[in-house]
């Protein structure tokens, strides 16, 4: 049996997609292992960056989402990707959490985060406004103060690197309203960034 | 086997943690589906019976009773059936957000859909009678029902004004002929109809009747009304 469990692992390959380990796993329970890892680090981060709490709440949430997404795994959409569909669950989580959490600490920087700064400054005229090289905890301080439906659009388009058609499949809203909330996201980034200057100036 | 590997395929184990069956998301979508086409039937119902309602409202009395078109527009409304059909058409968004995929299209086209959808049902069920079929068995049976119809009500009870509504009584054995109505406040009058021909009715039968009042107990009928 054993043997048996370790040659499906070995078939298992980079290659190998997620909509396939996902057949597997309904198979073999221990091969959902490889899932998991592949997307740790990157939920972990994405969850970080938009939700306003500890690193440990963010931890908690992350295996709240690998937990859910297993039980739920008959339940993902095949025209869907994989990764939007587990993004969508840390999506639904996080929400949940800040129905649960009224009080808002401070949240936490996360290295690459600066990015956010460069890649809408290069799209927008900010970087003409901006009279210093701005860092990561700068940067979360802007996304803190935007919307949550702003900050969480940014960080799906510019710091995730989803495109249209996954943002929609994460934050189940069709692509129009996807390109609007950017825009808007980006527009209040910008009025942010600004006032921000303005005060630093002052 | 990273740490958080690790933890979440001991806890699948310990836990005895198994992925809900196909089915059950299946059912699950079925029974949004149903929801939604229920949400849409019940709003053309409500739909059919304001149609009902408004189109056989007496829209011309609102002189008799010293108020301005606007004012009887305002006391005619059937607010019931405008907040059920809101309701439902809430119902219908709500399901919107759990039917798989349909996140993909317009809140504002789906909610549309299903609006549109009630008015259009509604239009067929008002046309086929089903309005008024229920907007009676609902008054006849429902005393909360006959509640919401106050309006309705307190305008036909008002003979000063010419205004008499009620249900008809046996007559008296020696005089046949006569209409005897039971008002809202349970008076009962006889009622005159020189060279009248009502439509047939029936004792137990509510009807209005615009005329004027001739004394305490005798009222004169200029024209009879379907309740």
């Amino acid at each position: 049996m054993k043997k048996k469990k370790n040659r499906e692992f070995n078939k298992i390959t980079e290659k190998t997609t997620d909509e396939e380990l996902v057949a597997k796993t309904l198979k073999n329970p221990e091969i959902y292992a490889l899932l998991v890892e592949r997307y740790e680090k990157k939920l972990l981060r994405y969850i970080m960056r938009i939700l306003s709490g500890t690193k440990e709440d963010a931890e908690d949430i992350l295996q709240d989402v690998f937990l859910s997404a297993y039980k739920n795994l008959n339940d993902f959409d095949q025209d869907l990707k994989f990764s939007s569909w587990i993004y969508r669950i840390a999506h639904n989580k996080v929400i949940s959490h800040f129905r649960k959490v009224t009080a808002r600490p401070k949240t936490m920087t996360y290295e690459g985060d600066s990015q956010l700064l460069n890649i809408l400054a290069s799209e927008e005229d900010i970087a003409k406004s901006m009279e210093k090289r701005h860092d990561a905890a700068e940067v979360r301080d802007v996304l803190d103060e935007l919307d949550e439906k702003y900050r969480e659009a940014l960080v799906l388009k510019f710091l995730e690197e989803k495109d249209y058609k996954e943002i929609s499949d994460i934050l189940e809203k069709p692509m129009g309203t996807v390109a609007t909330l950017i825009n808007r996201a980006k527009k209040q980034f910008k009025e942010k960034v600004e006032a921000k200057q303005k005060t630093e100036k002052g | 086997m990273t740490e958080i590997s690790d933890k979440i395929i001991k806890d699948i184990k310990e836990k005895n943690i198994h992925p809900k069956p196909r089915w059950f998301f299946a059912v699950r979508n079925l029974a949004f589906w149903l929801l939604f086409i229920a949400a849409i039937f019940v709003g053309a119902l409500s739909f059919a019976v304001i149609l009902d309602v408004l189109t056989n409202h007496d829209w011309d009395i609102y002189l008799r009773m010293h108020k301005t078109f606007g004012q009887y527009i305002l006391l005619s409304l059937p607010y019931l059936w405008i907040v059920c059909l809101i309701f439902f058409a809430w119902i219908a968004y709500y399901d919107f957000v759990h039917i798989k995929g349909w996140y993909r299209h317009s809140v504002y086209l789906i909610v549309s859909i299903s609006i549109l959808g009630s008015l259009f049902l509604g239009g067929l069920l008002f046309y086929s009678g089903v309005g008024k079929k229920i907007d009676h068995a609902l008054d006849a049976r429902v005393p909360f029902y006959g509640m919401m119809n106050i309006n309705k009500r307190k305008i036909w009870c008002q003979p000063k004004e010419g205004l008499l509504g009620g249900e008809i009584m046996p007559p008296p054995l020696e005089t046949p002929e006569r209409i005897i109505i039971r008002d809202c406040h349970g008076r009962e009058w006889s009622i005159e109809r020189p060279n009248m021909k009502p439509f047939l009715m029936r004792v137990g039968d509510r009807i209005k009747i615009i005329g004027h009042e001739m004394d305490e107990m005798h009222f004169e009928a200029e024209e009879f009304r379907r309740w």
